[in-house]
């Protein structure tokens, strides 16, 4: 719980961007943007061929976005969230759509 | 926690995430601006470095294309059975005629004379290496992953940057040189942003896009394949139907009549290629593609009309127009289309470069406010800078000499000289290292600043005198021959080098005295 505590207690400055956030925004961005454009590749009704070149190109676009969403987040733990939450529902609607799909 | 408190700290963070990526990612950003210019001229550039391009511009409408071809394909020695490429002349700004087919040395034929002209090859590889400096070719692997992240963190730096200038109200009334290289840091910003977003969208595509796309591909497969190109391959470059030989020997029609009869069927495109398969079979074909001008954005790239023609009597088997793309592949084109510039013409291309020039600007102004925020004075009086301010000046400023010795080698150095271009390559980095020893050297960046630019524009200056004194061609010459883009790059590079002899000798010799030029307070 203390960890807690300090992860969602908003730090006093923003001038300070620190070692956490910066992680969270690279890793946890690269994951959310890839399994975002990975999700999209299903939602576009087309063969994979066609449907996987609009998500190609946008892949790393999604990336530098999804990293910028995640370091201004108010507080660490939130920015932890962004990189997670997003990350699980990417990674279940794409077993869902290559199983059922 | 209040509204106007976590404002604030967004808009800190935002601020401050910029400044921390901005000068991580600004000078490899720059490199890749300024060779990116050099590789937009690049289809000039290579006709200025090969002496073997110094022909004229034939007339299109003119040339006999069958005198050049049709004796290369009717030679039975030739290896057609694997399909022949002919690159049609000015595809490129490439004056020449190309023949190729797998296994074997390009042809190259002059299209005014009809004669083959000997190919430099390897020797002679400036406008190719210029363009491989672009995007971090010569440092392998890590070279493109190093240049795809910049990319990544250029757009990165674009998102921020266009959400900072929305949200937060800046004062562009400051005189201090803080305020000027930040009011025009943004200005510049502003208004270049859609296309170089775009530009490095694609950068950062080619460099580690591809490469990166290997689990993606395999879910996107089910499991098929983790090869990108083995999935959009056939929606982009789809490959010609292989047709069956019939192994007999017919007559095949001349090339000159299938152009014409490809012209006919769809006037609207620019022909820059032609690939033929069984030729000298009864099922012979022949595809004409090119690009439509008509269509700027839809096609170019991976969507090339076309017009497949029977090389027996030159009747219609298969025409593609642009918009009988799949959409997807419209859409590749139209973002990769501001990037690579396959077939423009020269006012785009010009225009390109012009942009691309004043973001590299801009990318200087965001520099040059880091360092004049991190800046001390010591003593009240004497302004002290970063470490940074040395590596940047040789980076930004000291790249011009390099580049400029760069183009006065390349007629200076003969083309027998053996390892040729490892000598040339090789004094270019030890030019460009010893900008850095420089400047470290100079106690005055300033003067350091002024001493590249001058040498830089010295050197530009020479280099269109060796093409003229090595290379014994004169402007007289090459305009009457009909090579004016020749005669252009040697203007542009002429031009270039004043423009920089003049910034070197305006700029001021210490960085107390720059507030005129700068036209700021301290």
């Amino acid at each position: 719980m203390t960890l807690y505590k300090k992860l969602s207690t908003p730090e006093k400055s923003g001038k300070k961007i620190g070692l956490f956030r910066t992680i969270c925004a690279i890793l946890g961005g690269l994951l959310v943007a890839y399994l975002g454009m990975t999700s999209l590749i299903f939602v576009i009704p087309a063969q994979a061929g066609e449907s996987i070149i609009v998500p190609l190109l946008l892949n790393t676009f999604a990336w530098a976005a999804a990293a910028l969403w995640i370091c201004v987040a108010p507080t660490k733990w939130s920015a932890l969230l962004r990189s997670v939450i997003p990350t699980i529902f990417f990674a279940i609607f794409i077993t869902f759509a290559i199983l059922w799909g | 926690m209040k509204i106007t408190e976590s404002k604030k700290l967004f808009k800190q963070r935002l601020q401050r995430v910029h400044v921390a990526a901005g000068i991580t990612f600004s000078l490899f950003m720059y490199i890749a601006v300024f060779f990116g210019i050099f590789a937009i001229l690049l289809p000039y550039i290579s006709a200025w470095e090969k002496p073997s391009r110094h022909i004229a511009t034939a007339d299109i409408t003119q040339i006999d294309y069958s005198a050049m071809i049709d004796p290369v394909l009717a030679n039975s020695e030739y290896p057609t059975m694997n399909g022949v490429t002919i690159t049609l002349p000015g595809y490129m700004e490439n004056p020449t005629l190309q023949i190729w087919a797998l296994f074997t040395e390009t042809i190259l034929f002059n299209p005014n004379t009809y004669e083959e002209i000997e190919n430099e090859g390897e020797a002679s590889q400036l406008a190719w290496f210029l363009n491989a400096m672009h995007y971090g070719r010569p440092f392998k692997d890590f070279g493109y992953l190093v240049f795809g992240f910049v990319a990544v963190g250029g757009m990165f730096l674009v998102i921020g940057g266009v959400i900072q200038i929305i949200i937060i109200k800046y004062n562009n009334k400051g005189k201090n040189a803080q305020s000027q290289f930040s009011k025009w840091h943004r200005k510049i910003f502003t208004w270049v942003f859609p296309p170089f977003i775009i530009i490095t969208l694609t950068g950062a595509l080619m460099n580690i896009g591809y490469t990166g796309s290997a689990p993606m591909t395999y879910l996107a497969s089910k499991g098929e394949t983790h090869e990108i190109w083995q999935l959009t391959s056939p929606i982009l470059f789809p490959k010609l139907p292989s047709i069956e030989k019939k192994n007999d020997v017919v007559e095949m029609m001349p090339m000159n009549e299938l152009i014409k009869k490809a012209k006919a069927i769809n006037p609207s495109i620019d022909f820059q290629r032609i690939r033929i398969s069984n030729w000298q079979d009864s099922s012979a074909q022949v595809k004409l593609e090119g690009y439509n001008p008509y269509m700027p954005f839809l096609n170019g790239i991976s969507n090339k009309p076309s017009v497949t023609l029977s090389g027996v009597d030159g009747s219609l088997i298969a025409q593609q127009k642009v918009l009988d793309k799949h959409w997807s592949g419209i859409f590749y084109d139209s973002v990769y289309f501001l990037h690579l510039l396959f077939g423009v013409d020269h006012f785009t291309r010009l225009f390109i470069a012009f942009i691309m020039s004043i973001s590299a600007l801009g990318l200087g102004f965001g520099v040059l406010l880091w360092l004049e925020k991190k800046a001390k004075v010591f003593k009240g009086k004497i302004p002290f800078y970063h470490w940074m301010g040395r590596v940047s000046l040789a980076t930004m400023i000291g790249v011009f000499p390099a580049t400029g010795l760069l183009f006065v080698l390349q007629w200076i150095l003969p083309m027998e000289l053996e390892d040729r271009f490892l000598w040339h390559k090789g004094l270019f980095f030890v030019a460009w290292l010893a900008t850095y020893t420089w400047s470290f050297y100079r106690i005055h960046s300033y003067q350091a600043a002024k001493e590249f630019l001058i040498l830089g524009g010295i050197l530009f200056m020479l280099s269109p005198l060796c093409h003229y004194v090595f290379g014994g061609w004169n402007p007289i010459m090459l305009l009457e021959g009909g090579m004016t883009t020749i005669l252009m790059v040697d203007i542009g590079l002429a031009i270039l080098g004043l423009l920089l002899l003049f910034v070197g000798i305006k700029l001021p010799q210490k960085a107390e005295e720059s507030k005129w030029f700068w036209k700021t307070e301290i």
